[in-house]
């Protein structure tokens, strides 16, 4: 290179506000470029071709060179390595300023070009602003969204429980029968396997199963005896009642509560009601509530009757098997009926005795 | 100062060596240096602070900037959980980077009561596992100072 034409670089780079050094053997650093002004005033007295011991004047640069020597020990002659930009603060308004190091070997020299890229950091600062801002509104509406469906998940669990208590309300001996067939029908649909989404509602649909006894006159659902053909058939159109009274909703636990409430009293061989519906054609969570609400009618008391000992209704429901019940949710509540048991006293504990049918 | 973007940590710096606190969010890119003298009783600590720009899904974390490094500050906003999950994933890096520095957690935004999301027993999970966690607020000032000299107490050796 002649001397014009280093002349031309070394004023090129004054041009762009960076200075161009080179590390000797002391560590010092000799100035080959042209000065700009930033750095005279950062290190007054230094001209060019003149030495300039940089430590301790940029914190960055200091954590750097760590970098910079190591590159131009084993660099491959042709790469560079960037300090990243680093800021800070100038003048006495505290102006913020960007600075930026990259080394670089040339024919086994060690050249460092300190930066001063205010435009590049304007343009860096511009595009992270604002991809940021666009990353928290992203945030702050999946927030809303989340706070906006946990609301509408209370505000669906609301309207159930408000149904339920309806039924309750007209008989309130049933209430802790409700409960127990809400849990206990979630256990069973956990151990036989059924998908979240519906164990995320089966204990409040199940609880619904009787609402369609709001439509039962009090001298049918609370007489103290035997029904009638004529009541029996009354009584029975509960079921088609609640599902009347559930149909229609967008509701998931609203669904499911219509589908158990209209076929809860099918049997796994055709014979139940209202539709007589056989084995797999029955949901399974019908099923479900099928066992649970015949074990609890029949293992406590009734208007009508007293409670039955329990070893008498698993034999019923043991010879209803394939009958009344699927066989594999009949084994699955046998097997559990122990934990049904505990969840039975759990409730009889909340609402107390006298809650008990 | 590490932690994801927008949770504060130029604002504390700012807060802790200026006094001042400015509502705008400002981004930092690359890594910005600020010095402040500590006083821990009659012993006067220089601490050059290095704000580096948070982590976000576009750009990570340069843990080469921690190389050298006496302590950090994992900074979490309260309001934002997944913060805290950011800051707990850059700790694990920096201590598979560095190794056990000092450090201390700023769960910073306290005066926005209303908006807190984070959970306090996640605060305690960290607590237990030896951290030392503090509730900072740039904007009140709350928790800064101490926070701050924790961390430089912790350097120093003296927790």
């Amino acid at each position: 290179m002649s001397p014009e034409d280093a002349g031309v670089l070394a004023a090129l780079f004054a041009q762009t506000g960076s200075v161009l050094l080179e590390e000797g053997d002391d560590r010092d650093f000799r100035v080959v470029s042209e000065l700009p002004e930033w750095f005279s005033q950062r290190f007054p007295g230094v001209v060019r071709g003149g030495g300039v011991s940089l430590a301790g004047s940029f914190p960055v640069l200091d954590h750097f060179l760590v970098e910079a020597r190591d590159h131009w020990r084993h660099g491959d002659g042709v790469s560079a390595v960037k300090s990243g930009v680093w800021v800070e603060d100038e003048g006495p308004t505290d102006q913020e300023v960007p600075f930026e190091a990259t080394a670089r070997s040339v024919a086994g020299r060690r050249l460092l070009v300190l930066d001063r890229p205010v435009m590049r950091y304007a343009d860096e600062v511009r595009f992270a602003q604002r991809a940021r801002e666009s990353l928290l509104d992203n945030e702050a509406l999946e927030r809303a969204v989340a706070q906006r469906t946990r609301m509408i998940r209370a505000r669906e669990d609301e309207i159930s429980v408000r149904l339920v208590s309806a039924a309750e309300f007209r008989d309130s001996a049933t209430g802790a029968h409700i409960r127990r067939i809400g849990q206990s029908s979630l256990l069973m649909g956990r151990v036989l396997g059924l998908p979240a989404d519906v164990l995320d509602v089966l204990d409040l649909a199940a609880s619904m199963h009787d609402v369609g006894k709001i439509g039962t006159p009090d001298s049918i659902l609370l007489k103290p005896g035997p029904l009638d053909p004529d009541e029996r058939r009354i009584m029975q159109t509960h079921t088609t009642v609640g599902a009347r009274i559930l149909r229609g909703s967008q509701v998931p636990a609203l669904q499911l509560a219509r589908t158990i409430a209209l076929w809860h009293h099918e049997k796994w061989d055709g014979s139940g009601y209202p539709d007589g519906l056989e084995g797999e054609a029955i949901p399974m969570e019908c099923r479900i509530v099928s066992v649970v609400d015949y074990y609890d009618a029949c293992a406590n008391a009734r208007p009508y009757r007293g409670a039955l000992p329990v070893e008498t209704v698993l034999e019923m429901m043991q010879a209803e098997r394939g009958r009344h019940f699927d066989p594999e949710v009949l084994d699955v509540f046998l097997e559990l009926h122990p934990e049904i048991v505990r969840i039975s006293r759990a409730i009889e504990a909340s609402v107390g005795s006298g809650a008990e049918e | 100062m590490v932690g994801a973007f927008a949770v504060g940590k130029t604002s504390l710096v700012k807060r802790f060596v200026k006094g001042v606190f400015d509502e705008r969010y400002l981004t930092t890119v690359g890594v910005k240096i600020d010095r402040k003298e500590v006083h821990l009783g009659d012993q006067q600590v220089n601490v050059m602070l290095w704000d580096l720009a948070g982590e976000d899904a576009l750009s990570g974390v340069r843990l080469d900037y921690l190389r050298g490094a006496s302590g950090y500050v994992l900074v979490v906003d309260g309001t934002r959980p997944d913060t805290l999950d950011t800051a707990i994933t850059l700790r694990t890096r920096i201590q598979g980077h560095l190794g056990g520095l000092p450090s201390v957690v700023a769960v910073n935004k306290s005066d926005l009561q209303d908006e807190w999301r984070i959970e306090q027993a996640r605060l305690d999970t960290l607590r237990e596992a030896g951290s030392m966690v503090v509730h900072t607020s740039a904007m009140s000032g709350e928790g800064v100072e101490p926070m701050f000299q924790g961390l430089v107490q912790g350097m120093l050796g003296r927790v």
